[in-house]
């Protein structure tokens, strides 16, 4: 089956312009990226495209997403993307969170599911587990550089982001994503401490995945998180770190079509 | 001219191998390296030249950085309450309570007017934008840091200066829904404020705010530039033009009686650029929020991109960020550092002949912050050197009154 492809729009809820990747025909799925927006040349995306109709916009702060002034945490991005649902002229979609994404779809799933029909969280962060002196995040602010990179990917020099190769276009885009980043889940540390009480009420079939290599957030922190969704099912990406779909998007892409194509 | 004696109090006795091998010397670095006894002989030593300007008639600073070799003033108030104590005539300066670090700026507000009242007056409130080392040892988000300066300048002005009975505050960052300190301040209807900033936008918003203007180690183009958009900023916004007594620089000072002995003080206060700046990336360049994303492509980038150098000089149009401009001085030597404005130093004539000079490059300045003490430097270097400047430099600088410029 030829890949899909992809295309940039925009998607305009209340006040906000948000910039959106389009791709595929097929079951919807609005992706919510992680510490970056989500790479247009990325080999997970045209592959998902083959089967489901992925949209996937840069929150505010990121890409080419403006954020207004008084937009700026969590509480402010679910609701923004509990709105979008709204907007959206599907009936339900799955929602797809990879790592702050993640978080933010497990926020929005525990607030309503009502417009979600499953939910997939990837190395999502967004809840506290450890005792008061053992992070169970790895701090991408406060640490150097190399370890960050190192802790990130299971195999860093080929997938990590080299920004001596980089374009200037894309030094920018990151740079502004990393300060929105900081903006939203600096303080406390990318959880709400309130959101592990309420992920019991997460009602729809849920499919939490991590790579195996994993050092910014174990999967070890994973599989409490999924046992804290009613029936959410586990999975471990071998030889993938935070970004299994990036490291093993086939792999990837088989665990999340089974499960968006099989029953409950 | 007025002149303002300043020692950071660094803590240089730590062994150069492990400096090195550090990625920071600010921050991370365990305090297992810092005897409280050597602490308590520097602490005791600065306070005596702080109370030695008093009786030379120097003005005093007492600024403020946390966790590292480049200083142990990390409880800024604690030196202002005890200058405000020891001290009998000079002005005391605080430059200043790292504002957008401390969660409560009320307490700052009632710090702060305390002080002003055991000084009888003597006091003057300086502000500083805090740096990345100091954004992770107070556990601070580094974005956002501009609009929490001025939102807790805002707040601590207002404390200081309301007198009738508790006012609430709803802002974006601080809530405080009953403020009302006790004492108010001395000097009504409150202490005159600094503020320390090299960029041309945090400039113009001192200049609309009418607060003396510090510019640190800038050297004379940065610093022209920074008070020429203070100014402008002034007149854009239909505000009465300043004098020099707005305007401040921050330097590298030591007289010595021969122009060997005072480039020997210069070379030993160096050891602030040389040895003190490292900071890890993480701090610095990789800091969110420190610079414009824009500036990320040379920021970012281990080397040059293809076919075009980083352009520095550029970039200082709009911001200089303060990596860059730390990366900038820590390689530099006495004549670099004299040719940049960054040290005045020889004997009390030609350190007089630098300073006005340097006034002339940028347009002419009020006060005259002079860091008199780094690095291995001795107590009795120290003393020589306040007592040298007080009688031989100061007295000139004196002479040299406010006038508007521009």
């Amino acid at each position: 089956m030829a890949d899909a492809t992809v295309s940039t729009d925009r998607h305009v809820v209340g006040d906000i312009s948000l910039e959106i990747l389009r791709c595929g025909v097929g079951q919807p799925i609005l992706a919510l990226h992680g510490m970056q927006p989500i790479d247009p040349a990325g080999r997970f995306l045209s592959l998902l495209g083959r089967c489901t109709e992925i949209i996937a916009p840069s929150h505010p702060g990121f890409g080419d997403s403006p954020r207004p002034a008084d937009f700026d945490t969590v509480y402010d991005l679910a609701h923004l993307y509990l709105e979008l649902l709204d907007s959206l002229p599907h009936n339900k979609v799955t929602l797809l969170g990879f790592s702050f994404g993640g978080w933010l779809a497990a926020e929005m799933a525990a607030a309503c599911c009502h417009r979600i029909d499953k939910l997939i969280l990837v190395d999502p962060f967004g809840i506290k587990l450890s005792d008061r002196e053992t992070p169970d995040i790895l701090d991408v602010f406060n640490t150097h550089p190399d370890t960050v990179r190192a802790h990130g990917w299971h195999d860093p020099d080929r997938f990590a982001p080299d920004f001596n190769a980089m374009t200037d276009t894309a030094l920018v885009r990151y740079a502004r994503g990393r300060d929105a980043l900081c903006l939203y889940g600096f303080q406390p540390y990318m959880y709400n401490p309130q959101l592990k009480r309420w992920l019991s009420r997460i009602a729809v079939p849920t499919l939490v995945l991590w790579g195996a290599s994993d050092r910014i957030v174990t999967p070890e922190y994973g599989r409490c998180y999924a046992g804290l969704i009613p029936g959410a099912r586990f999975a471990v990406i071998d030889a993938a770190g935070h970004h299994p779909e990036m490291e093993q998007p086939e792999t990837f892409i088989d665990h999340v079509t089974a499960f968006i194509g099989g029953g409950e | 001219m007025e002149t303002w004696w300043q020692c950071e109090i660094p803590y240089p006795f730590v062994p150069k191998d492990v400096l090195d091998a550090a990625d920071s010397v600010r921050a991370s670095l365990p305090n297992s390296w810092c005897d409280p006894r050597i602490a308590a002989d520097l602490y005791e030593e600065v306070l005596d030249e702080f109370l030695l300007c008093d009786d030379e008639g120097l003005n005093v600073l007492a600024i403020e950085h946390h966790a590292g070799i480049n200083s142990l003033m990390g409880a800024n108030p604690m030196f202002v309450g005890i200058l405000a104590r020891q001290t009998r005539k000079v002005r005391i300066l605080t430059l200043g309570t790292l504002v957008s670090l401390r969660p409560d700026p009320v307490r700052i507000a009632e710090e702060y007017a305390t002080a002003d009242v055991m000084s009888r007056g003597r006091l003057e409130i300086g502000f500083v934008k805090s740096g990345g080392t100091e954004m992770a040892s107070n556990h601070t988000n580094p974005v956002g840091n501009l609009e929490r300066y001025w939102e807790a300048i805002d707040l601590i002005r207002k404390a200081l200066a309301t007198h009738d009975g508790p006012f609430s505050w709803e802002g974006k960052y601080f809530t405080h829904r009953h403020v009302n300190i006790w004492p108010r301040p001395w000097q009504q209807p409150h202490p005159r404020l600094w503020s320390a900033t090299g960029d041309p936008y945090t400039a113009a918003e001192v200049g609309r705010r009418g607060m003396v203007h510090v510019l640190v180690l800038r050297g004379p183009d940065g610093t022209k530039r920074a008070y020429e958009a203070h100014r402008r900023a002034r007149a854009e916004a239909g505000l009465p033009k300043v004098t020099t007594d707005n305007f401040a620089y921050a330097a590298f000072v030591y007289a010595g009686e021969t122009d060997a002995e005072g480039r020997a003080g210069g070379e030993k206060l160096l050891w602030f650029l040389n040895t003190s700046l490292k900071s890890a990336p993480q701090h610095s360049t990789f800091l969110p929020g420190t610079i414009p994303p824009e500036l990320a492509p040379q920021a970012f980038r281990s080397g040059p991109p293809p076919g075009a150098a980083p352009d520095m000089t550029n970039a200082e149009k709009g911001v200089v960020p303060a990596s860059q401009n730390a990366r900038r001085l820590m390689s530099l030597g006495v004549d670099e550092a004299m040719a940049q404005g960054i040290l005045f130093c020889g004997t009390p004539d030609n350190v007089y002949r630098q300073i006005m000079e340097f006034y002339d490059k940028v347009g002419g300045f009020g006060h005259l912050a002079m860091i008199g003490r780094s690095g291995f430097m001795s107590h009795a270097e120290s003393v020589k050197g306040i007592k040298l400047f007080s009688r031989e430099v100061a007295p000139r600088l004196r002479e040299v009154k406010p006038i508007v410029p521009g």
